[in-house]
């Protein structure tokens, strides 16, 4: 067999021949022709594809077989050909179907013949329930190399010549339908590029055939990758909040890169599973729990906003037990429940969830806002930062096709389009760089919350809240002190007021005896001041003070303590 | 209803059977008056005459590297019938023709490999009879396949005059059906074609293609910076057909044959560098992001042979019928490039990378490449037992490391974190300062090949912007903006060492210089600077100007009013003034304040 491309003739071609009387005029007719007589060209609708996706579904290519010449007056025999589909990714579809291992789900179905059941090796007919008898039955593709399928032995009623047990005419136009294909569109995609867009996903098709040939058409576009998801972290200004329990909480808008994105598994005959969303996070700081919600109601008032906007329309259902791929697991128990409170397990920093797509409109651009809260269970000061990266589930490093692997499936993320949430602190760290109850000095500090900002949609400051106060110094024999003592909690609209030699009772605070260091105090509200009065109180009456206000360390993304800087232009 | 478990041939064709016998689902009655006009089957195919040729275009459109300078782009084929209206017998069989094929950009093919001063290794193939190019020339003979009836593989010639070009000259294109005899033998019509097909005495098939292979383009004359291209970029292909004797009609003229894009990425992460100034190392890591699936390549699969069809064959993943693993004949290197490293710091980088995956499979890995040239090529891959490897050159405080990929999958994008190992000389306790450590990364061996360069080479894209290492100062630099002991006033200063803290800060002990600056008595020179004693993580250093504090290494100065500048050798350094006057010995006005901490400048080292 030679390639040919898209044009056969009869020269040489098998007949399927149901009655004696056709027969000698088939052959006739066949071997009478000279050049080719029927021209073929393929064609398909392009559209959107997932960028990440392993095992994307490609729309029907539609091959359009017409006879060059007029319409024979005697019956024809069937074109036998061979179907060569070539992509420029690799072909991704469940293979193993009639127990052949190279037989895929990828189906070709000629003049519209179909039926549930397509035949593994094709050159069937009436064995399906396929409504022509005397066409072919649908037929499943064979692999034939990791980028191409084919189709031996396909069957094509020559267009509209007599059929040969005399019923009337075949259409005028034969067509090939191949439904199914998949494909490995992260091949294309482009790590450069702000959205992962390569070229598109393009086939060519071949007939095989002993005859001559013209080909049309022979670039078919398919799909043009498109990404599936958009993960962006909602500004703090927005949202970012601390919380009651001394957490911090951020969200993530999760956007659908196009409006049938995340609806595979709910429309036409796709028997894939729901889409999912596979969250990982990590370099979260040590002994900080994340908290996310049960159910995501995408349909957001909060954020649904604007006169042209319809309202989202999809639901995510947090995995419990799920696996770190994105696979496995089954619905958690507390659907329903949109407030972050089911813990993620974090290993080393690191861990990951996965959200079922529910519900959702084919035809709208889903946009989706998870609250993820930050907790600190232990009280101390911390630096609230993690990365985040988001993906479409599950996750695959199978990129051929496979009799196992699911469908669809994904490449992961790129650790280059993880976002960063945070660093935030709900906390404030003061230093008072000299405090000193020595030779008839003394110290008053004051530690003031900060009211709430007018016009602020964050509860930053102002709420209640208490302060470790570290003393590093010496005392009057110049040995080393080193002391902690925790206040009581600051009410909101008090402050915290104590002199080193008496401290402050009501506040729970001790006095120190003849020290002269510095203080670090580390309060559990985001916003604190303070201010450090020192005084030379020699017979009980000041004759000397200062004061100065503390200034604030902050803390970095790794949640150590910042350095001054800046680069030089 | 043929089943397809066994065949017979009728008439010379294929014919399904089942069990050897004809299908039962075949009327009995059929079968026989199929057999009884097995003649009719027979009927003869003659040759046909050279009518008007026409061949339609196609071409594969793989991702390449928009920083190859010789980068493979995909094949160009040209699939030709014979349609009507004839024109007559052609005795040759053959049709004798020009392809002139044009880039977008300059073609990159090799020249020099004992051909020919301009022949190159782009070449094109008939029929698909594929072998090496036997010479410069058109020859018939000495491929294993079609020999006599099919030309040899031809080598085209490049052009000084027009480096877009490649030409194939004096093809010989079998006339689709029609009839095929020895090279230079008029042949004459074939009555029957059938089974005939290809042989010398018969006929030519009824399709003749023509593949324009291996052909190699200057992708970087698209652009090569990384910053800049946002998706990809065509390479496109025009072609020409010339025939002097005969009507040869192109459909198409132009395709793409590649779609350029940037080949790598890279981002550098600066991970805790205050552990240079508190363990007198630190690790910085180099994100490395493959730019497409196929970007990233290792060695093998490849052939050598100048002009071989299959030369390089494998590169593409998917070429030849999926028999290509994404090889190349050389694995791809990147250059790290380091500028602007400290003083007392040496930089290192591991032997071999494996680099990780979320799921644990490490497809992607690097080998450390000795001994390389400027431009990257050369050198040989370290063993991985190796150890990390000096980079810096501690004459003009650069660093270069060349790894090449030792693994990749040519399916995956993947990416990889590369360590960088800074660590200070001194100990870890020194006045290190603050930098920007510029990292440039590329794809190598840089430059435009040679004519006789096999391989791939790179343009130096350049520095995205913003890439470095940030490494802090391992100091605090404090501004006392005013001190004074005149006029009976006199200064205390305090400075705290304050790397003690409940927040997790590594503790840091070092010394203070003092540096006066400002207006001493009439006829002195301002004091000289001091440097006091070592104060550790949590102490104060306390002292006034007159009296200073020799206990802690600091000297009076007498009569001096400025301002005081304090340089430590270690972060996290706070300072406290307190300004008294004093009158009779006591106190009589004081104010207080505290030292404005200098932010570290980062800048390279040399300059300072």
């Amino acid at each position: 067999m030679r390639e040919w491309g898209l044009s056969v003739n009869l020269l040489g071609l098998k007949a399927r021949l149901v009655g004696a009387a056709a027969f000698a005029l088939l052959v006739q007719a066949a071997v009478g022709q000279s050049g080719p007589t029927v021209s073929c060209s393929a064609a398909s609708e392009p559209r959107a594809v997932r960028a990440t996706g392993i095992a994307e579904l490609l729309p029907d290519i539609v091959v359009r077989c017409v006879a060059e010449r007029i319409a024979p007056l005697a019956a024809r025999a069937d074109l036998q050909v061979e179907v060569l589909l070539s992509l420029n990714a690799s072909v991704t579809n469940r293979v193993g179907f009639g127990g052949d291992s190279r037989a895929s789900s990828a189906v070709l179905v000629v003049n519209g013949n179909d039926c549930a059941a397509p035949s593994a090796q094709g050159g069937t007919y009436g064995a399906c329930g396929a409504p022509l008898p005397h066409v072919q039955d649908p037929q499943y593709a064979r692999l034939a190399g990791r980028d191409a399928l084919n189709w031996p032995d396909v069957s094509v009623p020559f267009p509209g010549a007599p059929r040969a047990d005399g019923q009337g005419r075949n259409p005028p136009v034969s067509t090939l339908r191949i439904r199914g294909v998949r494909a490995n569109v992260t091949q294309l995609a482009l790590s450069a590029a702000a959205s992962p867009a390569g070229p598109d996903v393009t086939a060519s098709v071949a007939l095989r055939a002993t005859s001559p040939v013209t080909s049309k058409g022979s670039r078919i576009l398919l799909g043009r990758p498109v990404a599936g998801l958009d993960l962006s972290v909602v500004a703090d200004s927005e949202d970012a909040a601390c919380t009651e329990r001394g957490g911090y909480r951020s969200t993530l808008r999760l956007r659908e890169g196009f409006a049938s994105a995340w609806s595979e598994g709910r429309i036409g005959s796709s028997r894939a599973a729901a889409t999912r969303i596979l969250l990982e996070f990590r370099e979260v700081p040590e002994g900080i729990g994340v908290l996310l919600p049960a159910s995501v109601d995408c349909r957001d008032p909060g954020f649904d906003t604007g006169p042209a906007s319809s309202p989202d329309a999809a639901v995510l259902g947090l995995i419990s037990g799920v696996l770190p791929d994105g696979g496995g697991g089954s619905s958690s128990s507390g659907r329903g429940d949109t407030t972050p409170s089911v813990r993620l397990a974090l290993s080393g920093g690191t861990g990951w969830a996965a959200y079922e797509v529910d519900g959702g409109a084919p035809l709208q651009v889903e946009d989706c806002h998870v609250p993820v809260e930050f907790a600190d269970p232990s009280g101390q000061a911390r630096s609230f930062s993690a990365k985040v990266g988001a993906g479409l589930a599950p996750s695959s490093r199978v990129f051929v096709a496979s009799e196992w692997a699911p469908t669809p499936r994904f490449a992961r993320p790129i650790s280059s389009r993880e976002r960063t949430l945070g660093p935030a602190s709900c906390n404030t760290n003061l230093t008072f760089p000299f405090v000193t109850n020595q030779a008839g000095f003394t110290t008053g500090v004051v530690i003031t919350p900060e009211p709430e900002r007018a016009g602020s949609q964050a509860a930053t400051g102002g709420r209640p809240g208490s302060c470790s106060l570290h003393y590093y110094g010496s005392d009057a024999d110049g040995q080393p002190v080193v002391l902690v003592q925790k206040s009581a909690v600051i009410e909101t609209g008090e402050q915290l007021v104590f002199t080193l030699s008496a401290g402050n009772q009501a506040s729970n605070l001790a006095g120190v005896s003849q020290f002269r260091g510095y203080l670090v105090a580390v309060c559990a509200n985001p916003q604190v001041s303070g201010y450090a009065f020192l005084s030379d109180g020699f017979g009980g009456i000041a004759d000397l003070a200062m004061g100065y206000l503390a200034p604030e360390v902050s803390l970095g993304r790794f949640g150590k303590r910042q350095v001054p800087s800046h680069v030089p232009d | 209803m043929f089943p397809t478990d066994a065949r017979s041939t009728v008439g010379g064709l294929a014919w399904p059977t089942r069990g050897g016998q004809p299908s039962s689902s075949l009327p009995a009655a059929v079968f026989v008056a199929l057999a009884a006009a097995g003649g009719l089957w027979a009927q003869p195919v003659p040759s046909a005459e050279l009518g008007v040729i026409r061949c339609s275009v196609s071409a594969s459109e793989p991702l390449v590297r928009i920083e190859g300078t010789s980068e493979l782009v995909g094949d160009i084929v040209l699939t030709c019938h014979n349609s009507e209206p004839s024109l007559g017998l052609e005795a040759s069989g053959f049709v004798e023709l020009e392809v002139a094929l044009s880039l977008n950009v300059d073609m990159a093919n090799r020249t020099a490999f004992g051909l020919g001063a301009d022949v190159s290794d782009a070449v094109l193939v008939v029929n698909e009879n594929n072998c090496a190019v036997p010479g410069a020339g058109r020859h018939f003979g000495g491929c294993p396949a079609g020999s006599e009836t099919v030309q040899a593989p031809m080598p085209g010639r490049r052009e000084s005059v027009a480096p877009k070009t490649v030409r194939w000259t004096q093809v010989a294109l079998p006339i689709p059906g029609a009839a095929a005899g020895r090279h230079g033998t008029p042949v004459e019509p074939v009555a029957d074609c059938r089974d005939r097909y290809g042989l010398a005495g018969g006929c030519h098939p009824t399709t003749t293609t023509l593949r324009l292979t291996n052909l190699r383009a200057n992708a970087a004359q698209l652009g090569v910076s990384g910053a800049e291209i946002s998706g990809s970029v065509a390479i496109e292909a025009a072609l020409e057909v010339l025939a002097e004797d005969a009507a040869v009609v192109l459909e198409e003229h132009q395709v793409t044959v590649a779609h350029a894009a940037p080949g790598i990425l890279a981002a550098a992460e600066t991970a805790d560098a205050d552990r240079l100034c508190s363990h007198g190392e630190t690790v910085a890591h180099l994100s490395v992001v493959e730019g497409f699936a196929a970007a990233f390549k290792e060695a093998g699969g490849a052939t050598f042979h100048p002009g071989h069809p299959g030369w390089d064959e494998g590169y593409y993943p998917f070429s030849q019928a999926g028999r290509g693993q994404g090889f190349a004949t050389s694995p791809t290197r990147l250059r790290i490039g380091l500028t602007g490293i400290p003083e007392g710091v040496e930089v290192t980088s591991p032997a071999s990378v494996i680099c990780s995956s979320p799921e644990g499979l490490h497809t992607l890995a690097f080998g450390f490449v000795a001994g390389t040239a400027a431009d990257g090529s050369g050198g040989q891959a370290v063993s991985w037992r190796a150890g990390d490897r000096m980079l810096a050159d501690g004459r003009t405080r650069s660093a270069v490391a060349v790894y090449e990929v030792s693994r990749a999958q040519s399916v995956l994008k993947e990416e990889c974190r590369i360590p960088i190992r800074f660590a200070r000389t001194d100990g870890g306790s020194g006045s290190g300062w603050a930098a920007d450590v510029t990292v440039s990364t590329h794809l190598v061996p840089a430059g435009r090949a040679g004519p006789g360069d096999a391989g791939h080479r790179f343009a130096v894209h350049r520095r995205q912007v913003g890439q470095s290492f940030h490494l802090h100062g391992c100091g605090t630099r404090l501004l006392f903006p005013f001190v004074t002991n005149r006029s009976n006033f006199e200064t205390a200063i305090v400075i705290t060492n304050t790397s003690a803290d409940p927040l997790g800060t590594r503790h840091q002990a070092g010394r203070c210089i003092l540096r006066y600056q400002g207006a001493a008595a009439a006829g002195r020179q301002p004091p000289a600077p001091q440097t006091t004693l070592e104060l550790e993580a949590g102490r104060q250093l306390a002292f006034t100007l007159t009296s200073g504090n020799p206990e802690q290494g600091v000297m009076p100065v007498t009569d001096f009013q400025g301002y005081l500048v304090t340089e430590c050798d270690f972060q996290h350094a706070q300072g406290f003034a307190f300004v008294t006057e004093q009158i009779n010995g006591a106190a009589v006005l004081a104010q207080g304040y505290l030292a404005e901490v200098l932010a570290e400048t980062a800048a390279p080292a040399q300059s300072r």
